[in-house]
């Protein structure tokens, strides 16, 4: 009962798989249902073989580890990539006017979907305070991390689910819904993922993703659109696995994606903070969006340098003594709020702690 | 029964609508034994074909959802009183409706990857978009440069490849088992 031959079970996998996407996405003709009827009621084979493809298409859905499959190679990024599309000089040509008539009639689209939306429209704000660490469970059971002053904006459609990182540094837990892809937005960047964990910073011109586990799409919106047109049209894909990041900058030019231990902060419940390669200056910022000890850096060139590291975001002092070790820097306590770090004085070094 | 509105399923939507009562269904009764996939092919089957051909033309997604349902659940409680005959086939789907231990994912994702990097490189990518990146078949589509009728073709054989790969590396050890334990 089980022998087929390979040719023919691959033949009825064929068609079993063909009729279910069928099945999933289009409305069906009454010619194509009588067709399914007679396709499924000619063998019992056909029957079991609708059942296996559907088995399939459950496992590749719950597959873990697709981001051990390697992309085809044509999509490897090259190191400095730009995202908004390169303005091109020619005039209007046919295929541009197809264009921008489809463009318009996706915005009326999205208008009236707005529209009839909106009572249903599940819009909730949340935010922090400088020292505030927050964590939040959405509707669908995805988890946020918001680091001290951070602002997100969720919005959960019944296609998708959008949140917008107005301003900050957050971790998305995505608990998995194939049907509702969860969209983070932050100024002009997209992340879009289903099942993941990642990160997004958006700092004054820049905006940072980091991977934690799992895949997700990065895009662009076009720098000339404007947001009461809707939704941005899809532009350029980049996709990021787990410890990749890239930091984008206002006019769309990403970093190359490189190696970062975003894990070891995502895994230890983000009570780190992570840093890689990132200047004195921008650590301290970060720091002092975490504590009420704020640390001024009075040396330009300590300010520039680059360093790697993890801290405990609550604790600036193991990162001032960091530095001391690191740099040879200058460290004295103005007053209880306030540490300076200043150029080195070879000769002295003030003990401030 | 069937109302003439016939909301003909939304995107997606027919998988989760056939599988959810199911995975209920067998979860309650704790099917702890297995039936086959054929067998219970067999039965739908059978059933199928005596109903009125114009009723199922109308409904076949609804029909065949609880003819299968049907089959299933009265195949979970038949074999509970007869001695199990192995087959892995039930045992996965029934696998496949609940939630599953770690040993049991890695085992399965472990045959899925195996299975993918047989499958020639464009094929792979197609599913690994979809189901890897989340993109839906336009935007695969688009990614590709190609159109979604394309793609739709290509997924299908995409996985009428890989359940044929999956298939034959199952059906030997299963075969050979089940030769050991048939009284």
């Amino acid at each position: 009962m089980t022998s087929s031959e390979p040719d023919s079970h691959r033949r009825i996998a064929e068609q079993a798989a063909d009729w279910l996407l069928t099945l999933q996405s289009e409305e069906m003709t009454q010619e194509q249902r009588a067709e399914l009827v007679d396709w499924l009621c000619e063998s019992p084979q056909h029957v079991a073989s609708l059942l296996r493809i559907c088995k399939l298409q459950r496992d590749l859905a719950r597959f873990t580890q697709w981001r051990q499959i390697a992309p085809m190679s044509r999509a490897t990024p090259s190191k400095i990539m730009r995202l908004v599309p390169k303005r091109t000089a020619p005039s209007f040509t046919r295929r541009r006017w197809g264009r921008a008539a489809a463009l318009a009639a996706s915005v009326v689209m999205v208008c009236l979907a707005g529209w009839f939306g909106v009572a249903r429209l599940g819009y909730q704000e949340f935010s922090t305070q400088a020292g505030e660490r927050r964590e939040i469970t959405l509707a669908d059971g995805s988890v946020m991390d918001l680091s001290p002053d951070t602002e997100v904006a969720v919005r959960y459609r019944a296609h998708e689910r959008s949140l917008t990182l107005e301003r900050g540094d957050a971790i998305f837990h995505v608990a998995k819904d194939r049907s509702r892809p969860f969209i983070v937005a932050a100024a002009r960047t997209r992340v879009r993922a289903v099942g993941t964990i990642f990160r997004v910073e958006r700092t004054v011109g820049h905006v940072c993703v980091a991977v934690v586990e799992g895949v997700v799409a990065v895009s662009e919106e076009p720098v000339s659109w404007h947001r009461s047109l809707g939704p941005a049209p899809p532009l350029p894909l980049l996709s990021l696995a787990a410890n990749e990041q890239v930091s984008i900058n206002v006019s769309g030019i990403i970093s190359p994606v490189h190696w970062t231990n975003v894990d070891a902060a995502g895994a230890s419940g983000s009570n780190q903070l992570t840093f890689d390669d990132q200047t004195v200056a921008d650590v301290a910022r970060r720091f002092n969006s975490h504590n009420r000890i704020q640390i001024e850096i009075s040396d330009p060139s300590l300010a520039a340098r680059r360093i790697s590291g993890i801290f405990p975001p609550d604790d600036p002092q193991s990162f001032v003594a960091f530095l001391q070790v690191a740099a040879d820097v200058q460290v004295s306590q103005r007053d209880s709020t306030h540490i300076l770090l200043g150029p080195p004085r070879t000769s002295a070094q003030s003990s401030a702690r | 029964m069937p109302n003439a509105g016939g909301s003909a399923g939304r995107l997606g939507d027919w998988f989760r609508d056939w599988q959810l009562p199911l995975r209920r269904f067998l979860a309650r009764r704790r099917v702890g034994t297995s039936a086959d996939i054929e067998d219970i092919a067999q039965e739908v089957f059978v059933r199928l074909i005596q109903y009125d051909r114009a009723d199922l033309v109308d409904h076949p997604k609804a029909y065949l959802f609880k003819i299968a349902a049907n089959v299933s659940a009265e195949w979970a409680v038949r074999s509970s009183r007869r001695l199990p005959h192995d087959s892995a086939w039930l045992t996965e789907l029934v696998d496949a409706f609940s939630p599953d231990t770690e040993v049991e994912r890695e085992d399965r994702d472990e045959r899925t990857r195996s299975a993918l990097e047989a499958l020639p490189p464009r094929a792979r990518e197609i599913l690994r978009l979809h189901f890897g990146e989340g993109l839906t078949h336009a935007e695969v589509a688009a990614a590709l440069g190609v159109t979604r009728k394309i793609v739709k073709r290509d997924m299908a054989r995409a996985y009428a490849e890989l359940r044929t790969l999956l298939d034959f590396e199952l059906v030997g050890p299963v075969e050979r088992q089940r030769a050991g334990v048939e009284p």
